[in-house]
Parts: structure tokens; C-alpha cells; sequence
């Protein structure tokens, strides 16, 4: 598979549907998870810096604490994911997790998620 | 014709992650048990195995250095080398390397060595394809002796090198195994874990 399904399916993992940033469609209801997609390859020595969002609609932010809390745990060690000719690596970074809110709805939950990912594809 | 490709072999075969430095290891049976795991590390681990060499040739007119028929192995140097970040009193004793407990529970060095001071330690780490590589170091010795490093706000850390030695037993024996373990020889017990979705998806993906 391409390196855009595996991060597809990486962050479809979490219990959560995860739409690609760009492609949330309108009626999707919250909670799920949108995420950045960035690509590279082994030439590179450093691993690349990737973002994803929890988004949840709640007066509390319990749901998405532990949702935020169960994803560091899956990304411990790294989610390894096979492509066509490789693999990708996801793993999380730091700082793992910022809390956001949205001035026009106090009731959305985000939390931003700094991940980086490690290419093994040519 | 451009000599510009890889063998895409190579993909499965590259070493990722850190890795742990454990007491016991079966590459037979490769499985990760945490209570065999030594200590947690920081900065990675570093495996050594360096030979030395003497070169009869070197000082023989008009032979070339390093002419093959006249080299010699004299030995092996075969070290792992980490970084400790947690405290026991198994790690202490490790990077000690001969010691003793008191009669308190203190841990005194000893000026001597037993041959119950040399352990023997693993170092497994994960490959791209699942497998492992894993290293024996033999007869391993802490040589770097115990340095504590801390910072403000920071966590202390301890360096380790530990030595493999030779046993005059069998002096023939180099102090350091190598296995590459493929990934469908390893017990699903690796802490990097694969995704699981299904993949026929392809309508909702787009993908």
C-alpha cells in the first residue's frame, strides 16, 4: 500500500475514524481524529514531524484525555506499518499533547498531537 | 546504464529503535520478557566488537603493509556501551563490576575479582521486518566503573561500558555472538507494534 494508506490506517488504529486535514467531510460528527500527511524517504537522516487532531464535543475533557492517554500508549516504541516496497514508523513526540478550544464552541474539545514519523521507503 | 538502485531487500533489514540490554536471551525462541530486560537506557546502546592486529610485514623491506599472508589477529576488544537511567541495586552492582553487600544492605566494591563477577548480557534490538538482531557479550565485566550525572530539573544518569572476556578455558573463544533473527522467527511480543485496520478499503480511503 502507498505511505498515505498507512497513515491512514495508523491513525484509523485508535478507535476513532481519522480523516486526512483536508477531507473532513461536512457531516462528520465528533469525536475523530484529523491528521497531516507528509511523505519522505530513507534519505533522510532525521525523522519528519507530523501533527494530528482529537476533536471531541463534550463539557469535559475526561473523553479526550483518555482517548489522548491510549494513543501515547499505542505509540510506544513506534507503530510500524508495511508500504508497497518499505515501511513507515510512527512515533509520538514531544511535546506529545496541547489542549485547544474553539472561541466559537466551548464545547469543542482539541487536542493538538505532535507525532514524527520515520520513512524506510525508497 | 546508472548504477543508482537498491536491492529493496534492504528495507526489511535495517535496525530501528534503541533496543534493550537484557540477562537472558533464547535466539532460538526470541521472545522479550520484561523482567529479563537489565535496566532502562537513554541515548541508544553502542555494541562493539574492534580487532587489533600485528603486521609481520610492516617492517620487512620491500613488503608492502597489509599484505594478507603476514597479518595477524592478536585479539578482539568486544564492548557494550550505555547509558543507565534507573537506579537498583542491580545496576549499581552492574556498573561496579566486583562487589559485595554489607550487612546494611550497602553495596562495597572489592578489590578483587571472581569469576561469579563476569555475567553474561544481551543486547536484542528490533530490524524493519519484525526480526532482531541480537548480540551475546560473554563474560562481561563493567569497566568504565560508576560515574552518577545528574541536572537541575533533570534526570541523573549513569555511563556503562561493560568488557567481554576470553576464558583461558577455551582462549580461542571470542567474548561476542551475533544472531539476525528473521521477523517470522519473533514471538509477537516486540514493543513496536503494526496497525491493524483491514486492508480493502480503497473506496472509503481514496486511497
Amino acid at each position: 500500500m502507498s505511505i498515505e494508506k498507512a497513515l491512514y490506517q495508523i491513525y484509523n488504529s485508535f478507535g476513532l475514524t481519522a480523516y486526512e486535514e483536508n477531507s473532513v467531510p461536512v457531516e462528520a460528527k465528533m469525536p475523530y481524529i484529523t491528521y497531516e500527511v507528509a511523505t519522505d524517504n530513507i534519505d533522510t537522516e532525521n525523522n519528519i514531524a507530523l501533527v494530528a487532531d482529537l476533536w471531541y464535543k463534550s463539557d469535559s475533557w475526561s473523553s479526550i484525555n483518555a482517548k489522548a492517554d491510549e494513543i501515547s500508549r499505542a505509540l510506544i516504541g513506534g507503530i510500524k506499518k508495511a508500504t508497497d516496497d518499505g515501511f513507515i514508523i510512527l512515533y509520538r513526540s514531544s511535546p506529545f499533547s496541547q489542549n485547544m478550544i474553539d472561541d466559537s464552541d466551548q464545547s469543542i474539545k482539541r487536542k493538538h498531537l505532535n507525532l514524527e514519523c520515520m520513512f524506510i521507503t525508497p | 546504464m546508472k548504477f543508482d538502485k537498491v536491492n529493496p531487500e534492504i528495507f526489511k533489514e535495517i535496525q530501528v529503535n534503541a533496543g534493550v540490554v537484557m540477562k537472558e536471551f533464547d535466539p532460538i525462541n526470541p521472545t522479550l520478557t520484561t523482567e529479563n530486560i537489565v535496566c532502562a537506557t537513554t541515548g541508544g546502546i553502542t555494541v562493539n566488537c574492534t580487532p587489533t592486529f600485528t603486521d609481520y610485514g610492516s617492517d620487512i623491506d620491500n613488503v608492502p603493509d597489509n599484505t594478507m599472508e603476514l597479518k595477524r589477529v592478536d585479539g578482539y576488544t568486544c564492548e557494550m556501551s550505555f547509558t543507565v537511567l534507573n537506579m537498583t541495586e542491580e545496576t549499581v552492582k552492574m556498573t561496579l563490576g566486583a562487589t559485595d553487600t554489607l550487612d546494611d544492605g550497602g553495596i562495597i566494591c572489592r578489590p578483587t575479582l571472581d569469576p561469579a563477577d563476569f555475567k553474561d548480557f544481551w543486547y536484542v534490538g528490533d530490524l524493519s521486518d519484525g526480526g532482531c538482531i541480537a548480540v551475546l557479550l560473554k563474560n562481561a565485566l563493567s569497566t568504565a566503573g560508576f560515574s552518577l550525572k545528574t541536572t537541575k530539573k533533570g534526570k541523573g544518569t549513569v555511563g556503562v561500558t561493560l568488557t567481554g572476556h576470553v576464558s583461558i578455558s577455551d582462549p580461542d573463544v571470542i567474548p561476542m555472538e551475533f544472531y539476525i533473527i528473521k521477523g517470522d522467527a519473533v514471538d509477537g511480543t516486540s514493543t513496536t507494534t503494526t496497525a491493524t485496520p483491514e486492508d480493502d478499503d480503497e473506496e472509503e480511503t481514496g486511497y
